[in-house]
């Protein structure tokens, strides 16, 4: 039903490495259930990035997290139409044990804050190589080249050196680099990378963008990056996808979304960024709603500076702005877009 | 009734507005020993070396470097949260020394100067409610009593954008940038003249940020308020201040008013720094190459220009030019913070040359 929000980008006719279809993430809380994610449909195929931004509590880390298996599955349901990766399905019972053939090879993830997504207990290089010699069966010999190998490709000046060090004797700009070799070691065709930069300065930031760029060249890797920074994301992103209260609100190419966005949370998300040499920023008023006490409606319309009373009573489809540009409002069909 | 302070500390305006300095830093050096680091480094890490800067009243100074150049050291100095090894800090007009070495500030100048930290989850206690976190300093400067404490606490939340009855709240019943405005409040209840902004905006996302830069440019609109904004986001400077000052490995590399700063850098780890900056809508390709590479040094070179390890000039210079900065340490020429333009590289001209 949602199709026009899944758009091969143009020009791209690579093979879909991640196909989800109304995808919803369920919490379990001792105050009832939270619908963190409600039906979102999106892919990413092979060597395209492809951003999905959102603000604290939009649901894009549960997507994520969700679609991975990445949690108990007392605490959360997942449930989809489809969720296919290299054309075959993640979902059914034996989902766990594929996922787990998956993750840290086929599938590598960046987290934020490498401090604490990295074992302080364990050599660096240990860490790297386990998934490779648990899953390929490769020899110690084998597996240490490959470490050395993937920590020299991430731009690490003594991959010998480090290989042998603990996370703590690291900087913070090597210790996300560690944790790009390990998600890239296993050759991956997905990378998700999941607000990687934000504990770092620009400087650090922009190496690993262009350290992220290298591994998706040199793996031909989809890249799906998940980030609060619109300003990031609309430098190297194919596509992006604009999320809010666990639903994408806008989809379409990078450069459509920056320079025609039809939603009015995407607009306001960009007149919030500041510009050296631009206009004064404009805060989004208010807050992301609570996911337990969604707005009726539309979930942005308290917060939007467009709103009309039928934003009040009900939720608007996808409409169709442009044949790859979708967006959720009521004021794209007064502009005459057909839902999709 | 908050009028404590006995017609001192708002007198900095002189008729011909040549000497306005509410704050000045001489020559300030924050090192950490042994000691203070961690069992097994040798010697001591010098986060500030010789740094003067200058904040006249009104006129905020943007200090802006990588995270580890010492910005946040330099800072804190001020307030005596980090060691001051060397160098002097005047607060208004006093020709006397409000810290030095050997002193410590007082508690009367401490009153003027106020920070907000950059991480509003840590900054303040769970387990006192708002109102009480907002009241402290007024309690701690002995300013009115428990009654007036609590009605201006009031007015302090409303100021900051929060309602009254938030004082009655816990930290963690709000958002982060409602603990923010919280840490602004605090900052604000015993009316300093400088507030310290320690990257207030780097924990919060981009929306919420644009509220708190909202905040401090509406407070610097109503108030005297002297801002020394701390941030490694350079574009979030024009929004707030009027001069910058770059920072490089404890040394001030750059200084100057932020419009000429940024459209026209003459040192080259600013232009790195604008390079590395996010730009909504522009490609990436282009600008890779004036980015810093690797990470930022962690013991100061006692010979010659400390950036040059990493600079995109020198890669570019022939071997005489480059002998100078292998040599010469490059000295900024001036005190930081005011309009005036300085630059602490031997080849400006050729930056300059570069980015045309």
């Amino acid at each position: 039903m949602t199709a026009a929000v899944q758009s091969p980008a143009p020009g791209l006719q690579a093979q879909r490495v991640l196909d989800v279809d109304e995808l919803n993430v369920i919490f379990r809380t001792s105050s009832g259930p939270l619908h963190a994610v409600r039906g979102i449909s999106f892919d990413v195929a092979a060597g395209e990035t492809v951003g999905l931004v959102g603000e604290s509590g939009s649901g894009k880390s549960a997507t994520v997290l969700g679609m991975m298996g990445l949690f108990h599955t007392e605490d959360a349901t997942i449930r989809a139409n489809r969720l296919d990766f290299e054309s075959e399905s993640l979902l059914g019972p034996d989902r766990r044990s594929r996922l787990k053939d998956l993750l840290g090879l086929r599938v590598g993830i960046i987290f934020q804050d490498p401090q604490s997504s990295l074992n302080p207990t364990m050599r660096i290089g240990r860490q790297i190589g386990e998934g490779l010699a648990l899953h390929r069966g490769l020899s110690r010999a084998e597996t240490r080249t490959r470490v050395l190998a993937a920590l020299d490709e991430v731009g690490i000046p003594d991959p010998e050196w480090c290989a042998h060090a603990y996370p703590h004797e690291l900087s913070g700009g090597m210790r996300q680099r560690a944790m790009i070799a390990m998600a890239t070691i296993g050759d991956p065709a997905l990378l998700i990378a999941d607000e990687p930069t934000t504990a770092l300065d620009v400087t650090l930031q922009a190496q690993v963008i262009d350290l992220l760029g290298l591994m998706r060249r040199n793996h031909g890797s989809g890249i799906l990056f998940i980030t609060h920074d619109l300003a990031l994301v609309s430098e190297f992103a194919d596509r992006i996808l604009v999320m809010y209260a666990g639903r994408i609100v806008e989809s379409g190419s990078t450069e459509t979304v920056i320079n025609s966005p039809s939603h009015p949370y995407t607009r306001a998300l960009i007149s919030s960024v500041p510009v050296i040499d631009g206009p004064d920023v404009e805060p989004i008023a208010g807050r992301p709603p609570d996911p337990r006490a969604l707005p009726s409606g539309c979930p942005f319309h308290p917060r939007c500076p467009d709103v009309e009373p039928r934003c009040r009573d009900a939720e608007p489809p996808v409409f169709r702005v442009s044949p790859q540009h979708g967006s959720r409002c009521w004021l794209s069909e007064t502009n005459g877009d057909e839902p999709c | 009734m908050l009028r404590s302070r006995g017609g001192g500390s708002r007198s900095f305006h002189t008729v011909d507005g040549h000497d306005d300095t509410v704050l000045r830093l001489t020559d300030v050096s924050v090192h950490y020993g042994e000691r203070a680091i961690r069992v097994g480094t040798k010697g001591e890490v010098r986060a500030v070396d010789g740094a003067s800067l200058r904040l006249g009243l009104r006129r905020s100074v943007g200090l802006v470097g990588e995270s580890g150049c010492g910005k946040s050291s330099l800072g804190r100095s001020i307030i005596s949260l980090a060691p001051l090894t060397r160098g002097e800090i005047s607060v208004g007009e006093r020709p006397e020394a409000a810290r030095s070495p050997s002193r410590r500030l007082s508690r009367r100048l401490s009153r003027s100067i106020q920070i907000v930290f950059q991480d509003p989850y840590s900054s303040l206690n769970p387990r006192q409610s708002v109102g009480s976190i907002v009241a402290e300093p007024m309690h701690i400067h002995g300013i009115g009593d428990s009654r007036q404490r609590s009605e201006r606490v009031g007015r302090l939340l409303e100021q900051v954008g929060l309602p009254t009855s938030f004082a009655k709240r816990y930290p963690h019943e709000l958002s982060g940038g409602q603990r923010q405005r919280v840490c602004v409040a605090r900052a604000l209840a015993v009316e300093p003249l400088i507030l310290i902004c320690d990257e207030p905006t780097s924990a919060l996302d981009v929306s919420i940020q644009a509220q708190v830069v909202d905040l401090l440019k509406d407070l610097q609109e109503q108030t005297d308020l002297t801002y020394l904004f701390i941030t490694h986001d350079l574009a979030l400077l024009p929004q707030l201040t009027s001069s910058v000052a770059v920072m490089y490995v404890g040394r001030l590399v750059e200084t100057g008013a932020v419009d000429e700063v940024l459209r026209q850098p003459r040192h080259p780890y600013t232009v790195s720094l604008l390079s590395a900056a996010p730009v909504l809508g522009r490609r990436r390709e282009q600008e890779i190459s004036r980015i810093a590479r690797g990470d930022l040094p962690i013991d100061q070179v006692d010979r010659g220009c400390p950036f040059r390890s990493r600079c995109w000039l020198y890669r570019e210079l022939d071997s005489d030019a480059r002998r100078r900065c292998e040599e010469e340490v490059p000295d900024l020429g001036g005190t930081a913070g005011s309009r005036d333009r300085h630059a602490a590289c031997h080849h400006q001209d050729a930056v300059e040359a570069a980015i045309d």
